[in-house]
C-alpha cells in the first residue's frame, strides 16, 4: 500500500491544497455535483430499462449519459486531486483506508459493467424498444447491478471518513 | 454509531437522487435530450420527492446530532433557505413545463425556461452552502458569517 501512495501522492496537489485552503471544500462541491449528475442520468437510464418509468425512448438518452460521463470525469479528477494531494494525513491515508479501496473496486465493477451493457449487443437490443417497450432481460440485469453499484459507490465513499466504523463493524 | 453514518450516506443519496434527476428535468425543458417527450418527464417527479423525504428524514437526524451548532450557524440557515426554495421552483416547474399546451406546440415559454435555470441553480447554490457547512471555521476566516 505505502508503494501505491508513494507513487500516487503529489507534492504540488499537497502544496496547492494547503496553501489554498478553500479549494478542498470548492474540490468537494464539484465531486457532489458530478455525483448528482451520474445518479441523476445513469440511475434514471436504469430505471427505464427496469421499466419503472416508461415514456421514454432508450435510444434519445445518449445525451443524457453522456452528461453522466462528464460528471464521472469529473469526480474522477477530483478524487484523485483527495488523494494525491491529501495535505494531513497524505495518499497514504485514502489507499490504506478499507472503505476507500472497495470504492475503488466497485467503481471498475461499475466500469465493466457499462463495457458489458455497450459491447455485447445488450445495449443495441434495449435501444430498439421505443418509449413504452419493455426491455430484454439482460438489460435489466446490468440495470439492477449498475444502481446497486453506485449506491454502493455512495455508501463506501461516505464511510472512508468513518472507516473505523466500517472495520469495527466487520470484526476488524 | 451507526445511525450517525447510516443517516450522512441517506443523506448523500437523496442528494443524487433529488438534484439529479431535478437536474435532467430542468436540462431538458431547456432543450437538452430534445428527443425525449417532454411530458413523459413527469413521471420523474415521484422520485425527485422520494430523494427529498430521504433527505428530510436524514437531515432531521444528522441535525439532531448536533443543533447546538447547526441552529446558530449562518451557512446552515442559509443552505435551510436555498433547499426550500430549490423545492418550491422544481415543484413549480413541474406544474407548468407538462401543459398540453406545451406538450402540441413543442414551444417552451420564457417563463419557463427560467424556471428551469431557477432549479439548476438553486439545487446548485444548496449543494454549495450544504457543503460549507462542514467548514464553519474557514466560513468565519473567510466571509465573517
Amino acid at each position: 500500500m505505502e508503494t501505491i501512495a508513494d507513487l500516487v501522492a503529489s507534492e504540488s496537489l499537497a502544496w496547492f491544497l494547503n496553501h489554498y485552503d478553500w479549494s478542498w471544500p470548492v474540490f468537494e462541491m464539484i465531486h457532489f455535483i458530478g455525483m448528482a449528475l451520474l445518479i441523476g442520468t445513469v440511475g434514471l437510464v436504469d430505471l427505464r430499462i427496469l421499466g419503472i418509468i416508461r415514456g421514454l425512448p432508450l435510444a434519445h438518452m445518449s445525451v443524457l449519459l453522456k452528461i453522466g460521463v462528464a460528471g464521472f470525469i469529473a469526480n474522477a479528477i477530483t478524487g484523485y486531486i483527495f488523494v494525491a494531494g491529501n495535505p494531513i494525513g497524505g495518499s497514504l491515508d485514502y489507499i490504506g483506508n478499507l472503505a476507500f479501496q472497495i470504492k475503488v473496486i466497485l467503481m471498475l465493477l461499475a466500469g465493466l459493467n457499462v463495457v458489458a451493457f455497450y459491447f455485447t449487443g445488450i445495449g443495441k437490443a434495449a435501444h430498439e424498444i421505443g418509449p413504452d417497450g419493455d426491455a430484454p432481460r439482460s438489460a435489466k440485469v446490468l440495470a439492477v447491478i449498475s444502481l446497486v453499484l453506485w449506491f454502493n459507490v455512495i455508501f463506501f465513499g461516505r464511510m472512508i471518513m468513518y472507516n473505523d466504523t466500517l472495520l469495527y463493524a466487520l470484526g476488524m | 454509531m451507526w445511525g450517525y453514518t447510516a443517516f450522512l450516506s441517506a443523506h448523500a443519496m437523496g442528494l443524487a437522487v433529488a438534484v439529479g434527476l431535478s437536474s435532467v428535468v430542468a436540462l431538458r425543458v431547456l432543450g437538452v435530450a430534445s428527443g425525449l417527450p417532454l411530458p413523459a418527464m413527469r413521471r420523474v417527479y415521484p422520485w425527485i420527492w422520494f430523494g427529498l423525504a430521504v433527505n428530510a428524514l436524514s437531515g432531521f437526524g444528522l441535525f439532531a446530532a448536533s443543533a447546538t451548532s447547526l441552529a446558530t450557524m449562518a451557512m446552515f440557515l442559509i443552505k435551510m433557505v436555498l433547499v426550500i426554495l430549490a423545492i418550491a421552483v422544481t415543484w413549480w416547474l413541474g406544474r407548468r413545463a407538462f401543459t398540453p399546451e406545451i406538450a402540441h406546440s413543442g414551444v417552451i415559454p420564457a417563463n419557463v425556461r427560467w424556471l428551469a435555470f431557477g432549479t439548476l441553480f438553486l439545487w446548485f447554490a444548496a449543494v454549495v452552502t450544504g457543503r460549507l457547512t462542514g467548514y464553519p471555521f474557514m466560513v468565519r476566516a473567510y466571509l465573517g458569517i
